[in-house]
């Protein structure tokens, strides 16, 4: 894992002082609201519905057992002893006193975190496939870029106020686990045929009130060249980007307007002038190498591919054959797996750990993933390098700790945004729509059956909760005063792409899980076989006999 | 945001504390209070939006963002008409994890 450097623990200490002296400017009346806010927004402090809210940065993703430690403590000490996992790889703790906020920073740089630019028009946190260093499929671990692209993103005061919030995303692996073409820029590591590595580059991608996928700019840029490359997307769109209307402020709606050849050619025109002035920016290799071994691969053993301790054990135990038919990913290292830790107990709200969950995913992590754990932007927690043999141990100590449940990537492991329960621009719920469907599907056999479905639910037009790319989406709007829920059908967010289709009218709150079900429903009665899951199905098929479905009696 | 209340006659002030986040309301007093059974109402709009004006200047030190929450009273009780604001009074509908996963363990 990256380590701060003396640059980065001056850095990060001197704005916890800083933000220290602000806060008690604030609470002395000092500062009024409007100059404070834009200082509190600056270190990830919200305002929401019913307090404070924290935004927490976790840098792709990816933590120790001793950060994980104090994000627990933090969740027990200052908050309601629960924090939330949301779809930037953050954790939100909902219930913060802003007296509290200084220390909790320190706590926080104490274990190099902090809650910078989680909030703003800056470049937020850089995401990144949460199986990084560990998938079989991988072509080299995204992270050193990842966290090169952190530091050079950080206070970079050029781009410290865009016209609007940017986001950066990586994945090493052809498939895609981090969403990367519903973000500003979208970066794919690869091997060329002389075997250098590079990236193909995707910008424009997002999702809220005009979703939109990315469009490939590059399809092979050389890793030395990333953030010369990065730099000329981000200063032409901090020069042409939209600042009269902050919904048309995002560079989605750039590469929509000027059209992407003209924007590739004023991109490619403005590296060429940022490479002919400042050569500085290439990353020399060494630093590359550098920041490399911060993520090298752990001492793994040598092992047999197949686990003889664990295929005995999950013939004994169905619960664990069941864990592991869906929550392990077949790893790089043989005799290794990387483990996905549910966050959706059935009828619970995802994202959701409390205080003594972080604590034993912190110790397992410890003991048997090397000290790391991952957060995935679907709101699960990551063990990424656990022992086949050590997984009937795991399992047995997630359980105890209702963290053992099965469904990774089946309809009940729901992504879900906070929602009109705590978030102040929401419309409609999402967390009990979602407990809701998790209950409607909850049992092991039905969900088996239905398969693979990626469910995904925000609360207003925003789309945190990202359900323009979810198989099925929900999306939660108000009308009359009342909540009401539009589906959209065939979104995806994985290398295929794709944005929802709004399939007709919305269902109100009472309706809406019945809904989802004759969508299930008429996917089962359709398919040419339990093999085709959903999102082939609905490929085939077109929205025509969903909607006649959902629809059928309003005819 | 601030929403303009559409033809309500009945209006109470709300605002988050400044020091802790909390929804609160004006009371009759010009105090700030969590109860919205003290909040002070408000039955037309230009006496809703003068106390705002008020309210807004008290907002540089106490609270945050000031505005007009409309209401009716319902078995005498002060109920606000928007889900949000209902939502804003009474709390999340969901129940905190901590306490979901303590009632099962007792289940
Ligand atoms: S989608 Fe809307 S309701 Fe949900 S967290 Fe985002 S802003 Fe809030």
């Amino acid at each position: 894992m990256y380590r701060y450097d003396e640059f980065d623990r001056a850095f990060v200490n001197e704005r916890v002082a800083e933000f220290s002296d602000q806060v008690s400017r604030r609470l002395s009346g000092e500062l009024s609201e409007d100059q404070f806010k834009p200082l509190r927004l600056m270190n990830g402090v919200y305002l929401q519905l019913h307090a404070y809210m924290l935004r927490i940065a976790i840098p792709y993703g990816t933590l120790s057992s001793r950060q994980l430690r104090k994000l627990s403590f933090i969740a027990r000490t200052y908050d309601r002893g629960w924090g939330h996992f949301t779809t930037r790889q953050n954790l939100q703790f909902n219930w913060i006193s802003l007296k509290d906020v200084p220390e909790i920073l320190q706590h926080l740089a104490d274990v190099e975190m902090h809650a910078i630019q989680t909030s703003g028009n800056c470049i937020r946190n850089v995401t990144a496939d949460h199986f990084a260093g560990a998938a079989a499929d991988e072509v080299a671990d995204p992270r050193p870029y990842a966290e090169i692209l952190r530091q050079w993103s950080s206070l970079h005061p050029e781009f410290t106020f865009l016209p609007r919030k940017f986001k950066l995303a990586v994945t090493g692996a052809p498939n895609d686990r981090a969403a990367i073409q519903v973000h500003d820029i979208g970066l794919e590591l690869k091997r060329d045929a002389a075997g250098a590595t590079g990236f193909a580059v995707w910008v424009g991608g997002g999702q809220g009130r005009t979703p939109m996928i990315a469009k490939k700019v590059r399809d092979f840029l050389p890793e030395s060249e990333l953030l010369a490359y990065c730099t000329a997307i981000l200063r032409v769109y901090n020069l042409y980007g939209r600042r009269d209307n902050k919904f048309k402020a995002r560079i989605k709606i750039l590469v929509h307007e000027t059209g992407i050849e003209e924007l590739k050619r004023d991109i490619e025109a403005e590296y060429e002038a940022l490479r002919a002035e400042n050569l500085e920016l290439a990353v020399p290799a060494e630093e590359v190498e550098r920041i490399g071994r911060y993520f090298a691969p752990p001492a793994f053993e040598t092992r047999p591919a197949v686990s003889t301790v664990l295929e005995r054990a999950r013939l004994l135990d169905p619960d664990l054959a069941a864990f592991v038919e869906r929550n392990l990913t077949a790893h790089k290292q043989p005799g290794y797996a990387a483990l996905t830790i549910s966050l959706k107990g059935i009828g619970l709200p995802p994202g959701d750990a409390t205080a003594e969950q972080m604590e034993v995913v912190a110790d397992l992590a410890e003991r048997y993933s090397f000290d790391e754990a991952r957060v995935s932007h679907e709101q699960n927690l990551v063990l990424p390098h656990v022992r086949l043999d050590d997984v009937p141990a795991v399992f047995a100590a997630l359980k105890a700790a209702g963290l053992g449940t099965a469904n990774a990537g089946l309809v009940t492991d729901i992504i879900a945004c906070p929602g009109l329960d705590f978030c102040a621009l929401a419309n409609a719920r999402s967390i009990p729509v979602a407990q809701r469907l998790s209950e409607r599907f909850g049992s092991p056999a039905r969900q088996r059956e239905i398969g693979d479905l990626k469910l995904k639910i925000s609360g207003c037009i925003n789309a945190c909760g990202h359900h323009h790319v979810g198989h099925i989406g929900i999306l939660g709007v108000e009308r009359k005063g009342e909540e009401f829920y539009q589906i959209t059908l065939g979104g995806s967010a994985d290398q295929s792409c794709s944005i929802g289709e709004i399939v007709g009218k919305g269902f109100s709150s009472d309706e809406i899980v019945d809904a989802v079900e004759t969508v299930v429903d008429t996917y089962i009665r359709l398919r040419t076989s339990p093999q085709e899951t959903f999102i082939e199905a609905f490929r085939r098929l077109g929205e025509a006999p969903f909607r006649e479905a959902l629809y059928a009696e309003a005819v | 945001m601030m929403k303009k209340p559409r033809s309500a006659t009945q209006l109470v002030i709300s605002a988050n504390d400044a020091g802790d986040g909390r929804t609160v309301y004006r009371t009759a007093d010009s105090r700030w209070t969590r109860d919205i059974a003290e909040a002070r109402i408000e039955t037309s709009q230009a006496g809703a939006e003068a106390l705002l004006a008020i309210c807004t200047a008290d907002s540089a030190v106490r609270v945050v963002d000031p505005y007009l929450v409309e209401v009716v009273i319902q078995d005498g009780h002060v109920r606000p008409v928007r889900y949000r604001e209902l939502i804003r009074v009474e709390g999340p509908t969901v129940d905190p994890l901590t306490d979901l996963l303590s009632s099962r363990d007792a289940a």
